[in-house]
């Protein structure tokens, strides 16, 4: 059989710290979205090999006389068979060509998405901004925010009578909905930082991050960009998230409404938390295109994996994730695995906490206080939207949490069952060492 | 096979292919935070440690309360 190499794909070359030099291979899949994948230079060598006339063993010969035993026959077939053919890196000329389907293992992050802004609404404001990732310009935005942070905290602050007495319910809701147009501004600098790039593809939408209500910019064509650009677009929610913060600190100088002073101090605690590279919020992309380490949570989970297996005397023929990567990224796995893990374990102890309690003991009282809230004479609009916009963050939150415990235990359920299949394999075998992959 | 089998078998990773994740950057504008609005349901005795919540309580709440600087 002879098959060729899919002239529709797109190359890029991928700027990470692997042992080896990584190409992006972008295929076009079905619902105009696309798969991406990481893979050797040398192997896509092979698969250029393939030119529809010779077939695999001829070309696995012809690379093989190059390439001398980089790769089995055996191996390349079965690859073929079972992964190139499917995702459409390789095509069969002889039958119609298809669109590869978008894989049921792909880890969605967030659940609830709806797309707000589709990619033609998105794009053309983001190309207004592209002149903010001049270097210059980037330079001022940052001594401006060390001076505004100065200002804020050692003068501002300080000497001014807020302590918490015009907190009420309207500040509140005012402080919530200049976050709100906030967090637009946040997405609308990730979007304009990958428009600038050259990148076309993008969309802004909301959707549920664990417990937390998100609004997500879609920047996955940025892959195909070096890692400093990838960095620039992480930390570009921020850049114009702060220019905003800068600009109503410049207002609070014209009308000295507390309702700034909360909303500086609220939004400083947002960006600070987005930089959290534990959860997969801007810190998490930061960290991992700072050091080149794409796909960081699994290959975090791969090295407890492949620790844990070694634990229980079990070989992998597969090398651990750390002897895949250049030094200094090794060391920022290790770093990154061991910490990512006891905030894993924080994290759960906190969402245990949430649900049982705080939000399930008060749920029913809140629901009830929408009605009592509606009853009131004479009606209060605002009241009525914080309540109503209380309840609903609440619902949100305890979805999210159910999904988490659903995901949490059915991981915990597969993982005992991956370890009880490999010792029972092990200890059939009279204790010998077992190779997964070498599994009858 | 299907791709988890694949996997399993360290068929991807021997070839060292992996499908890159999506990259959706988000921001939780709404965390733990989003609950603070003032509320007049659970109106209990004064806490002195903090100021008062103007929020329509009577007596004044105690929750949620900003500790005094």
């Amino acid at each position: 059989m002879a098959y060729s190499f899919n002239e529709a794909l797109y190359i890029y070359p991928l700027d990470a710290a692997s042992d080896r030099a990584m190409v992006l291979c972008e295929v076009p899949a079905q619902n105009d979205s696309t798969i991406r994948f990481a893979m050797p230079a040398d192997l896509l060598e092979l698969l250029k090999m393939f030119d529809g006339r010779r077939d695999v063993a001829e070309v696995f010969a012809a690379y093989d006389k190059l390439n001398p035993g980089k790769y089995s026959l055996e191996k390349v077939e079965n690859l073929i068979r079972s992964f190139l053919l499917p995702k459409s890196l390789l095509v069969d000329l002889n039958t119609p060509a298809f669109l590869p389907e978008i894989s049921s293992k792909r880890t969605t992050y967030i659940f609830g998405k709806v797309r707000l802004f589709p990619q033609h609404v998105v794009y053309p404001v983001a190309k207004l901004f592209g002149w903010a990732f001049d270097k210059r310009v980037v330079l001022l935005w940052l001594a401006l925010f060390i001076l505004s942070h100065l200002l804020f905290y050692l003068w501002i602050f300080p000497n001014h009578p807020t302590h918490g007495t015009h907190f009420g319910g309207s500040t509140f809701s005012a402080v919530m909905l200049l976050s709100l147009l906030g967090a637009f501004i946040h997405e609308t600098g990730h979007a304009s930082a990958l428009v600038s790039y050259g990148c076309k593809q993008t969309e802004i939408g909301f959707g549920m991050y664990l417990y937390y209500p998100v609004l997500y910019t879609d920047v996955s064509e940025a892959w195909k960009l070096s890692r400093q650009r990838r960095a620039m677009i992480d930390v570009a929610g921020i850049y114009f998230q702060s220019v905003f913060q800068m600009l109503l600190l410049g207002l609070f100088f014209i009308n000295g409404s507390p309702v700034l002073i909360y909303f500086f101090l609220f939004n400083d605690l947002i960006m600070f938390r987005t930089m959290n590279p534990f959860l997969r919020m801007d810190g998490y992309w930061l960290v991992a295109d700072l050091f080149g380490i794409y796909n960081l949570r699994q290959q975090s989970m791969k090295l407890i994996k492949h620790y844990v297996l070694k634990l229980f005397g079990v070989n992998r023929t597969e090398h651990a994730p750390l002897q895949t990567l250049k030094p200094r990224a090794r060391v920022t796995l290790a770093i990154y695995t061991v910490l990512s893990t006891a905030f894993f374990f924080y994290l759960c102890v906190i969402m245990i906490q949430i649900s049982i309690l705080y939000l399930l003991p008060a749920y029913p009282t809140r629901l009830l206080a929408i009605w009592q809230v509606a009853q009131e004479k004479p009606f209060d609009a605002i009241k009525l939207f914080t309540t109503f916009f209380e309840v609903l963050w609440r619902t949100a939150v305890l979805v999210g949490l159910s999904i988490f415990a659903y995901g949490l235990v059915q991981g915990i359920w597969s993982a005992l069952k991956f370890l009880v299949q490999v010792l029972n394999q092990k200890f059939r075998k009279g204790g010998m060492p077992v190779k997964i992959g070498s599994v009858p | 096979m299907t791709e988890k089998e694949l996997s399993q078998f360290g068929l991807l990773e021997e070839f060292s292919i992996t499908e890159l994740e999506q990259r959706l950057e988000f921001e939780a504008w709404c965390d733990g935070n989003c609950d603070c609005t003032p509320t007049n349901t659970t109106c209990g005795p004064v806490n002195t440690g903090c100021v008062p919540i103007d929020s329509g309580c009577n007596p004044s709440p105690n929750e949620p309360c900003i500790p005094e600087v």
